[in-house]
């Protein structure tokens, strides 16, 4: 039986990364509508997904269309899906078919309709959201979101960069694991800053066993698989388990808030002269970046066919060898298991830990 | 760049679209040009040797041409085409062409001539090329005359092509409609073997490029309103043009093009009183396969005309 608490329509948007915890408070905050937070994904999202998409869609495809029939199933009113500069603009369209032949009844929310436009048809999208938006509430909770967003990003990166070195097992975790939660159930500005200032101090006071040589890994790639654990499997934690300290530039507050492509480029000129597309720029200048501070390795994580990413690796290849920094490029697809990538992480590893010693 | 006498063009690409703009514009402006030879297995496998393992067929064939063109020119032209406006792109490796065959060329050393555009830059076709002929030292008024006298050639053949086109439409026979990209739809060594087949078996082929595209672009946005790729929308426009003259297409994709992966497939799902073959390619040797799917698809045309399905809805 269905039990209506209030009449107020529940929005949801694709799973990616931590993110839909930024998501959420903004819809919840800003606009004051329902949020549907998704569980974390599983092996039954991928298999979802992929059953509906067409073959060689790319994996992100398969991943959000699996999280939105999801989102369907838990009870959501209004999907939200997102453009952007590569095939991403459109996914929306296309998932929208899919799901109204699979017989789902829903409001469908394609942002790619809205990039670019002015910002009346964005206040009249809000407007359509929430009836009774209040326009002060709204810049707040977004700004508020926003923060949020970076405030994740910094703490993320703090974890991926420290927790292999740690002297405690599982220390690290402890604290990044209990942010993550307060984030979740943030509802206030305050609530944000004081987890933010806890986490922060927590994890400088952490003790650290600083070994010798310290394996160093950059992680660049294509924007939703870099990011998103469950699809590239855990990288990042896999490396932490084998002690690396891991460093990633791309994450929304560097893409997004911050970096910009064209104050960008200049530094990838010894390769590149004109923009590549999509978060290609991003990708070239952290491998380069990473090569030029004597990182030991780098590896590069896209979706199979991600065009913009294949366009990445010739230049990669030119910077591996003219830095001679080793690069590992995975290609994700649905895989079943991850025995594959453990296989090929330990002998990556192996490798980089190997000739750091014998060079020395 | 006085020392630029012979400039190599790689027929490949977007070459199958505005290659007589190309040549010719470089021809007015007192260039000699070299177009590569067509598309074999051979140039194929030099290509492939080069690309990265999962990128696109022609991608990698247009590899191959570049290879061909080493040594017999000055300079190699790389277009680099970004769409000109925000629904109307191309897809992004249109906008890494330059960049790519700089890198995965870097050992040659091979001079590159280039136009860059994209969406948001709000360009025109003319600036563009004028600029074109400003780096190549030509004043403007010669680079404007060039252009003008290169767009109407381009235009003219097209013209001829869509003429010939509507004159096959009024023919009796079978007819069947080649949906792709132009590059794969007429590149010997991909779609050309299509189009030859199906003559063999007797019925007209049409081709979605040979309608008049813009004509097709507009008709694309009662379609979808959000598609960002211009040669999808020429696909799809087309072949919402011809739905009732052609009695099947074919939607002829290379292995794995990211915007016909998307595009092609909301294609297949929203046309459903006309029967569709999706036919992917990638680099086999055999065509037998190819040849027993196509015979199949027809028989289907053939009795489904013959009334064996029920009356046409």
């Amino acid at each position: 039986m269905e039990l209506k608490i209030d009449d107020r329509k529940k929005i949801a948007f694709p799973r990616i990364s931590h993110y839909n915890y930024a998501i959420k408070y903004i819809v919840e905050q800003g606009l004051a509508a329902d949020y549907v937070l998704l569980p974390p994904a599983t092996r039954k999202t991928m298999e979802l997904g992929s059953k509906y998409s067409p073959d060689y869609a790319c994996a992100p495809f398969k991943h959000t269309l699996g999280s939105l029939i999801e989102a369907l199933e838990a009870g959501a009113d209004i999907l939200v899906e997102t453009g952007g500069l590569c095939r991403l603009d459109a996914y929306g369209e296309l998932q929208e078919e899919i799901l109204r032949e699979l017989g789902y009844q829903f409001e469908f929310i394609n942002l790619a309709e809205y990039m670019g436009q002015k910002k009346s048809s964005w206040l009249k999208l809000a407007k359509r959201l929430t009836p009774k938006m209040n326009p002060a509430r709204m810049f707040t909770g977004a700004y508020e979101g926003v923060k949020m967003a970076e405030y994740m990003d910094e703490i993320e990166a703090l974890y991926y960069q420290n927790a292999g070195l740690e002297v405690q097992p599982g220390s690290f975790k402890k604290v990044y694991r209990k942010f993550l939660l307060q984030m979740q159930t943030a509802e206030n500005r305050r609530e944000i800053r004081d987890a933010y200032q806890n986490a922060k101090q927590q994890m400088e006071d952490l003790e650290l066993k600083l070994p010798e040589h310290t394996i160093r890994i950059g992680i660049v790639g294509e924007y939703f698989t870099v990011m998103d654990q469950h699809s590239n499997q855990f990288l990042q934690e896999k490396l932490v388990g084998l002690g690396a300290s891991v460093y990633r530039f791309l994450n929304v507050t560097n893409c997004h808030f911050r970096a910009k492509e064209p104050a960008l480029r200049p530094r990838i000129d010894e390769y590149v002269r004109f923009n590549m597309g999509t978060t290609t720029t991003w990708t070239l200048n952290a491998a380069l970046d990473y090569a030029k501070q004597g990182f030991d390795g780098i590896i590069h994580v896209k979706s199979f066919g991600c065009t913009p990413e294949m366009d990445a690796i010739p230049v990669l290849q030119n910077i591996s060898k003219d830095y001679h920094i080793p690069i590992l490029y995975l290609s994700y697809d649905l895989q079943e298991s991850d025995t594959g990538l453990d296989t090929r992480l330990e002998a990556f590893y192996d490798m980089l830990e190997r000739k750091k010693k014998i060079l020395r | 760049m006085e020392h630029i006498h012979t400039i190599g063009i790689p027929r490949g690409l977007m070459a199958y679209r505005e290659g007589i703009l190309w040549t010719e514009f470089f021809k007015q402006l007192g260039f000699s040009c070299v177009l590569s030879p067509k598309s074999d297995r051979s140039i194929l496998e030099e290509g492939t040797a080069r690309a990265a393992d999962e990128t696109c067929l022609p991608f990698k064939m247009y590899l191959g041409h570049v290879q061909r063109l080493m040594g017999k020119c000055d300079a190699v032209f790389i277009p680099r085409e970004g769409g000109y406006t925000a629904r109307e792109k191309m897809c992004t490796r249109y906008e890494a062409l330059p960049d790519l065959i700089s890198n995965i060329f870097r050992d040659e050393q091979i001079p590159l001539l280039t136009v860059s555009y994209d969406w948001y830059s709000k360009t025109t076709e003319e600036n563009v090329y004028l600029k074109l002929a400003e780096t190549l030292g030509k004043s403007r008024k010669e680079g404007k005359k060039a252009y003008a006298y290169a767009k109407k050639t381009q235009d003219a053949w097209y013209k001829a092509k869509e003429k010939r086109q509507l004159l096959k439409l009024e023919s009796p026979g079978n007819k069947v409609l080649l949906a792709g990209h132009p590059y794969v739809l007429h590149d010997a060594c991909m779609g050309g073997e299509l189009g030859k087949m199906l003559e063999k078996m007797g019925v007209e082929v049409l081709y979605t490029d040979y309608v008049n595209r813009k004509n097709a672009r507009k008709k694309s946005y009662d379609f979808s309103g959000v598609i960002p790729w211009l040669i999808n929308r020429e696909i799809i426009g087309a072949s919402l043009l011809l739905k009732e003259k052609a009695d099947g297409i074919v939607l002829v994709s290379a292995y794995p093009c990211g915007p016909d992966s998307l595009a092609g497939d909301l294609l297949v799902r929203r046309i459903k009183d006309l029967p569709v073959l999706s036919l992917t390619l990638d680099a086999q040797n055999g065509t037998a396969g190819m040849e027993t799917r196509l015979e199949s698809f027809i028989d289907i045309i053939k009795y489904q005309k013959a009334g064996g399905y029920g009356i046409k809805n």
